[in-house]
């Protein structure tokens, strides 16, 4: 199909390369430099979707981001994404694109019947229709009304594109490439600030890409042209373009989307960064991002050929593209002046401009008028005709400010209406910077009120529409940039002379009247096009109470959609206010809030995805590990192993192989992961007496000493061991999970409660690899590593450590156990890890070493009763909630927690406190989380009593065993609870939580 | 037995296949040193030892190539010695051993780190751009120059950032993160000249 509507020359589009693209399975062209939409409008085609709610037909509307109506599927399968702004796609070879909202197709959709029954559709239908019944919801308005009133469809498979992030820390970062922002970043730039230029589109220069002027006696574009030039040329400056800044948030910290290969055919993308995330902590913010042009509302005001004159001038200067071929023009300025006359110079039938205003009186009108085009003055358009496209509209006097119409009517036959509401400055971004805004009654717009600490608003975002003022601005702005940055500002330059027309007063219109009073009738003002709100809506609104802004908006769900009310905000607040006969100003914009325009989620994770979605730490063992078939498990940011699984063994089977091997011979495990920190200075010992429940000073250099921490509220943080070095050097350790925020708290402490000790905290958790040999016949292994050392019980007792020469590796050896047996825990530098490992699996082979993993680690601690802080503590358990009584000292003037165990709470007898559980069938293992009720016959909801902390199928005992929390269940030994379960009720009895080894005689193994 | 005999870097196998810029580093001593700067006996003491005064500027490294004392926090320090210098036949520890002494009836805590991190270095045109992917702090050279230390986040790894010179970045790296860090500046490298 050849573009039937495209200008003989012009725009900047490159009419030597044309391109082909699929829309709805028909195959157009267009040219590189087109968008989707310019492309379309090319080729004739205005239906481009269906409305949300009435499945009315709709077309293009505007030419940029603000764009209400033409939202399109771009591509498909994997690299489909829904509801794209058609005026923002750039063309490529291959795009194909189609109709969202369309069942079967945009010329024949069934649910345009919907618009039969608009009267059920009116605001706020979804609080009204299907609060009741309630099991209706889910059953058949759900699905049913979603399917007929959805949008695009996300993709089904996962994005196969890259994204990545930057960082960036600008002196100046300007935000909109067109005059204003250009004259900033140039001021910025030449004073030898660091300056970052956004722009969404991409070709810089904004309004002077559409609008005919002379900057300096120079055509707008080249002017745009020698700034980029030399913006570039600037060793300190970067441009980004296809970028949109989405998000402003407090610090001057803004988030912007660079869309790097959305341009390229898709065949061309793989391999390649497709969207890129740029993070920037800016000196000084310029905010030069222009305006929206508003549409009016008017009777059916919504049929494809309603465009915003704006745009049409856009389509005609910048793309060589004319939306239509007989034109009607309404407005209430005289910027829709500008596009008559373009649109005259194409040799195009301009029919009528019809203007609301009485006295008409500009330059640009006087010129159009001089053409012999039919200029109303104090006309409106009351009525359209059209299915698929604008066909005619009625043209009838109306009073003075719009209130009502005062004649007959006459018909006007046009294929294109272009339409203008005067402009809203882009204000979005500087309301997300917690900048207020005002209404400005001579702008008619809202206006920044205030400056927001370090950041200018330039040019038409702050209400100025004259490009004079714009370049103006945006050369002062520049200068608070540069001023800010500590530098030197050039010396100001004369103010450029700029050849633009002359402009009268325009006059606010929210509300054209048509026929019939606005809900009356067929015809319907629609005042956001995406999600068909009405001005009907709105009134209805009012009329059930809804007075603020901010309900209004949420009842009618205007500025609801994907463009957050770009044109519909406004209209929207100026038909409150005549409803309500309150100023503009009295009430006041809704928020906006980031993201300016939808965000990709890929854009948002950048390369954070899969392995990188998180760190994964591990220890120098883990190579091993991988090799002999270790599963593992997540513990933090941990890869640990779980289990080892020999032969095809279930996870059951094999932690049974591996606690018996432990229990009966030797077992190995990689302790790597444990926090360790080295405290060391002459008060350390009362430092650890402050930390922990129990007292150090007493502890012999070369001793251990298990450990319990307290937060103030007096609840179980942290535990460990801790060695004593030397008289003033212990080296503590913390649970994996824990090593960081332990430390924190020690220095938190040392630094704002205790300055006066001294006190030095290292972390060493990872100077230090730890490989824990455990079992009867740990002796015998370490003994054929180390032969010069002496292991026995006497010379080396339970809770001592000992330097010395492991498998020829200098090493700490501490004698610790997690498990009852007997165990050595051998310390060695970090990468030495692996040898010693694999020292130990040789020397152990004759015992038949077995490697266990996390899951066996804590089966065999759960037999000894060993908490694990986390699982049998929550946050609200303390030290004789878990009957460790023994560890909380009586004779220490103050540890951290202390004051809190005299709390009425802390000793009240029915806290839940630390047992055992044995169940009625040794084979039933409790699911751990399983909460537990004293009557199993109570009425529902029952009273519950506590939970299943840990539970396991314990090999050495033969049978099932779990940790418990009831409520007063140290006096409770020997009774029942009950875990109903969905299976049925499982009964346990209440038992001491050491299921073995209760005299501790196992722990120093063989002798 | 010879120094650092057994110890294996956790990117020992991936180093082979690293992009040109992205080099490990061979390992060397490592001490974290604190201590109180205000008083003049401790830093008198130190700078006897290393032969140069510790940095007490915020985020700066003092000394020479070969030892350097890398500024971690008002009263912390993390002294490097590349090819352990003075120590090359001693065992491993000798530079903590040696501080210690030093140091000794003075309040210090001298904790030998030589198997806490391991040492990436970034070189060449890349460097920034890589960092700009992976850091949010600002290495624009006129912001972070030589001389310079910083500690940061690397993606979401904690790093120390050294700049001995332009174009060139040295990365400490807890091993636990290393494999995670080295990964990730790979793929960054392959993306940095988009």
């Amino acid at each position: 199909m050849s573009m039937l509507n495209r200008t003989a020359s012009g725009g900047s589009v490159d009419r030597s390369k044309p391109l082909n693209f699929t829309f709805n399975g028909q195959s157009y062209r267009g040219f590189e430099g087109d968008t989707l939409a310019s492309a379309l409008l090319a080729n004739g085609v205005h239906l481009v979707g269906r409305s949300f709610k009435y499945h009315r037909p709709r077309g293009i509307v505007a030419a940029g981001a603000e764009e209400p109506g033409a939202l399109v599927q771009l591509e498909t399968a994997e690299h489909t994404e829904p509801n794209i702004r058609a005026t923002q796609i750039e063309l490529y070879e291959g795009l194909v694109a189609s109709s969202v909202n369309v069942w079967p197709s945009v010329d024949f959709d069934v649910s345009a019947i919907n618009g039969l029954f608009a009267k059920l559709f009116t605001a706020g239908f979804y609080n009204k229709t299907f609060m009741w019944p309630r099991s209706f919801w889910m059953r058949l308005y759900e699905p049913v009304i979603r399917r007929a009133a959805g949008w695009g469809r996300a993709p089904t498979t996962s994005d196969p594109d890259l994204y990545d992030h930057m960082h960036d820390h600008p002196d100046v970062l300007v935000i909109g490439a067109g005059p204003a922002g250009l004259s900033a970043a140039v001021e910025a730039g030449r004073a030898g600030a660091r300056v970052v230029l956004v722009d969404e589109q991409a070709e810089p220069g904004g309004s002077l890409l559409t609008l005919e002027r002379e900057i300096d006696g120079q055509p707008g574009r080249d002017w745009v042209q020698d700034r980029i030039a030399e913006l570039e040329a600037m060793p300190d400056v970067r441009i980004l373009s296809r970028t949109v800044l989405f998000g402003y948030y407090d610090h001057n910290y803004l988030v912007a989307v660079e869309r790097k290969t959305d341009h390229l055919p898709v065949m061309k993308r793989p391999g390649r960064i497709r969207q890129r995330t740029w993070h920037f902590r800016a000196g000084h913010v310029v905010l030069a991002t222009g305006a929206h042009e508003r549409p009016l509302v008017f009777a059916d005001n919504d049929r494809p050929g309603i465009m915003l004159a704006g745009s049409v001038l856009t389509y005609l200067n910048r793309y060589g593209v004319f939306p239509g071929k007989e034109v009607v023009l309404f407005t209430n300025n005289d910027g829709a002046y500008e596009t008559a006359l373009a649109l005259h110079e194409q040799r195009l039938k301009v029919a009528a401009v019809v203007d609301v205003r009485h006295q008409v009186t500009g330059a640009l009108p006087a010129r159009v008028r001089a053409l012999g085009i039919p200029v109303f003055a104090g006309h409106a358009l009351s009525a359209t005709r059209g299915g698929k496209r604008v066909s005619a509209v009625e043209v009838r006097p109306v009073q003075q400010g719009a209130g009502k119409l005062t004649g007959a009517g006459r018909w006007i036959n046009c294929d294109l209406v272009a339409m203008s509401g005067g402009w809203s400055p882009v204000v979005h971004l500087f309301s997300q910077s917690q900048g207020r805004l005002e209404f400005d009654a001579g702008k008619s717009a809202f206006v920044p009120a205030h400056a927001v600490p370090a950041q200018t608003v330039a040019g038409a975002a702050n209400g100025d529409f004259l490009l004079k003022d714009c370049l103006l601005a945006g050369r002062e702005a520049g200068r608070n940039g540069v001023l800010a940055a500590g530098l030197k500002p050039k010396r100001r330059k004369p103010a450029a002379a700029v050849h633009e027309p002359e402009t009268a007063p325009m006059e606010p219109v929210w509300l054209v009247p048509g026929r019939e009073p606005v809900g009356v009738g067929k015809a319907k003002h629609f005042v956001d096009l995406q999600n068909d709100t009405t001005a009907a809506d709105i009134a209805l609104a009012t009329r059930e109470g809804f007075e603020s802004s901010e309900h209004v908006k949420r009842y009618t769900l205007t500025g609801f959609g994907t463009d957050q009310g770009k044109t519909s905000n406004i209209n929207a607040l100026g038909i409150l206010s005549g409803l309500l006969d309150r100023p503009l100003g009295e009430i006041g914009t809704t928020t906006f809030r980031p993201p300016y325009t939808p965000v990709a989620y890929g854009a948002l994770a950048g390369r954070n995805i899969g392995r990188w979605s998180d760190p994964v730490r591990t220890t120098s063992i883990h190579p091993w590990h991988e090799g002999n078939g270790a599963r593992f498990e997540t513990v933090g940011q941990w890869h640990r192993p779980w289990y080892y699984p020999k032969n095809g063994e279930n996870l059951q089977a094999a932690v049974n192989r591996e606690c018996l091997a432990v229990r009966n011979g030797v077992g190995v495990l990689d302790a790597s992961t444990l926090g360790k920190i080295d405290i060391r200075g002459p008060d350390a010992a009362e430092f650890l007496n402050r930390v922990y429940t129990n007292a150090w000073s007493k502890l012999g250099v070369g001793r251990i000493r298990y450990g319990l921490m307290c937060r103030e509220d007096g609840m179980v943080f942290d535990d460990g061991t801790t060695a004593r070095l030397a008289p003033d050097h212990f080296l503590m350790t913390t649970t994996t999970g824990n090593a960081a925020v332990v430390l924190d708290w020690l220095e938190d402490y040392l630094q704002t409660e205790w300055p006066d000790l001294r006190v030095y905290c290292t972390s060493v958790t990872e100077q230090w690899a730890t490989v824990s040999v455990a079992g009867p016949k740990a002796r015998r292994v370490l003994e054929k590593l180390a032969p010069e050392m002496k292991l026995g019980p006497d010379d080396f007792p339970f809770l001592s450590f000992q330097e010395g020469t492991v498998a020829g590796m200098a090493a700490r050896i501490f004698r610790i156990s997690f498990t009852g047996e007997l165990t050595f825990e051998i310390n060695v530098p970090w990468h030495q890890g692996l040898a010693l490992w694999k020292a130990v699996m040789d020397a152990g082979e004759e015992f038949g070493i077995t490697p266990y993993g996390t899951e066996t680690m804590h089966v065999l601690r759960a037999e000894k009763g060993f908490i694990i802080v986390g699982q049998e503590t929550d946050g609200t358990t303390t030290p004789q909630d878990l009957g460790m009584d023994w560890i909380v000292s009586k004779a220490k003037p103050d540890f951290i927690g202390k004051r809190s165990f005299t709390r009425s709470d802390t000793s009240r007898p029915d806290r839940k406190q630390l047992v055992g559980l044995l169940t009625e069938d040794p084979e039933t293992v409790l699911p751990e989380g399983a909460q537990l009720v004293f009557d199993p016959h109570a009425p529902k909801p029952m009273p519950m009593v506590g939970h299943v902390t840990s539970s396991y199928y314990s090999a050495a005992l033969g049978r099932s065993i779990a940790l418990a929390l009831v409520k007063g269940g140290q006096d409770r030994m020997g009774q029942h609870v009950f875990a109903p379960l969905e299976g049925g009720t499982v009964t346990a009895v209440l038992t001491s939580p050491v299921f073995f080894d209760k005299e501790g005689e196992r722990q120093d193994g063989e002798i | 037995m010879a120094k650092y005999e057994n110890w294996l870097s956790p990117v020992a196998a991936l180093a082979p296949s690293f992009p040109q810029g992205l080099e490990a580093l061979p390992f060397c001593a490592q001490v974290n040193l604190r201590g109180n700067p205000g008083d003049p006996e401790f830093m008198s003491r130190v700078k006897g030892e290393l032969g140069f005064a510790l940095p007490t500027v915020p985020n700066t490294v003092a000394g020479r190539k070969k030892c350097r004392a890398l500024w971690l926090g008002p009263d912390e320090w993390l002294i490097v010695e590349e090819g352990d210098a003075r120590f090359r036949d001693a065992p491993e520890g000798a530079l903590a051993a040696q501080l210690e002494q030093a140091l000794e009836g003075l309040h210090h805590a001298v904790t030998d780190v030589s198997a806490n991190r391991i040492r990436l270095e970034l070189s060449g045109p890349e460097v920034r751009t890589v960092l700009m992917k992976s850091c949010e702090l600002d290495c624009h050279p006129a912001v972070f120059r030589p001389g310079q230390v910083a500690q940061t986040l690397l993606a979401k790894a904690q790093v120390i950032l050294e700049k001995p010179a332009e174009d060139r970045v040295h990365l400490y790296v807890r091993n636990s993160f290393a494999l995670y860090v080295a990964e990730w500046l790979v793929d960054a490298f392959r993306y940095s000249g988009e």
